[in-house]
């Protein structure tokens, strides 16, 4: 069975939570398009090594849920134009 | 018969899991095919990428999920025929650019050893110098600046 579970919400913080795999989601690329996306939200990058996590806090009546799914696609965007870095 | 069932649909959650096998579809074809959704769907890409690479597709309005994901699997098929032919036609392509372009490099000067040790005993090799040329005449039609 495939599982994959990247976007969360956690509702106390009023966060979407992004987790990703470095492997896919290289860690210049995440910060890159944070630091483009950090005008439209409240954004915080952290890493342990296996994972990097991005916590994104909606500044508008944006949704959580989709906020992060967005985040995705701009990182893939990033990473096929190469504006990550 | 064989069967290949890669595809996992999540009806609820509006969105599509399919596997896909990194050795057949490289990551940089995965990125390409995946790119292609980016108006019509989320996506999300985890797994192993050595062993087995998991896209998501979420779909951001109503989408047939399993037309999406088959639709998917063809751009991996066309981004695929697309970097095996690039990388077979890279060296017509780079001929064709530096002959555009005249940018080939030239063949470096072979040295001749044999010049350096050459007996020079009236000095020709010797530079020529405007001193040695005092009291010369000038041929005519030569200006004498250009002496």
């Amino acid at each position: 069975m495939l599982k994959i579970s990247n976007v969360r919400t956690d509702a106390a913080r009023g966060e979407a939570v992004v987790t990703l795999n470095p492997h896919f989601y290289p860690l210049d690329v995440v910060e890159a398009t944070a630091a483009r996306l950090s005008s439209a939200c409240g954004i915080r990058v952290s890493e342990n090594g296996a994972a990097i996590e991005v916590a994104l806090k909606p500044t508008g009546n944006a949704p959580m849920d989709t906020l992060g799914y967005e985040f995705m696609n701009h990182l893939l965007a990033s990473i096929k134009n190469g504006t990550g870095d | 018969m064989q069967k290949i069932s890669n595809l996992e649909m999540d009806a609820k959650g509006n969105s599509v899991l399919i596997a896909v096998n990194p050795k057949i579809y490289p990551l940089e074809v995965i990125y390409s095919a995946a790119y292609m959704f980016l108006d019509r769907a989320y996506v999300v890409i985890d797994g192993d990428p050595e062993a087995e690479v998991v896209v998501q597709l979420k779909a951001k309005g109503k989408e047939d999920l399993e037309k999406m994901a088959f639709e998917f699997q063809n751009e991996l098929v066309n981004y695929a025929v697309y970097v095996v032919q690039a990388a077979r036609t890279s060296e017509i392509r780079k001929a064709i650019v530096e002959k555009a372009l005249d940018v080939r490099e030239e063949p470096e000067e072979e040295e001749c050893e044999e010049c350096e040790e050459m007996d020079d005993p009236l000095g020709i090799s010797k530079p020529w110098t405007p001193d040695s040329a005092k009291g010369l005449k000038v041929p005519e039609g030569l200006n004498a600046e250009d002496k």
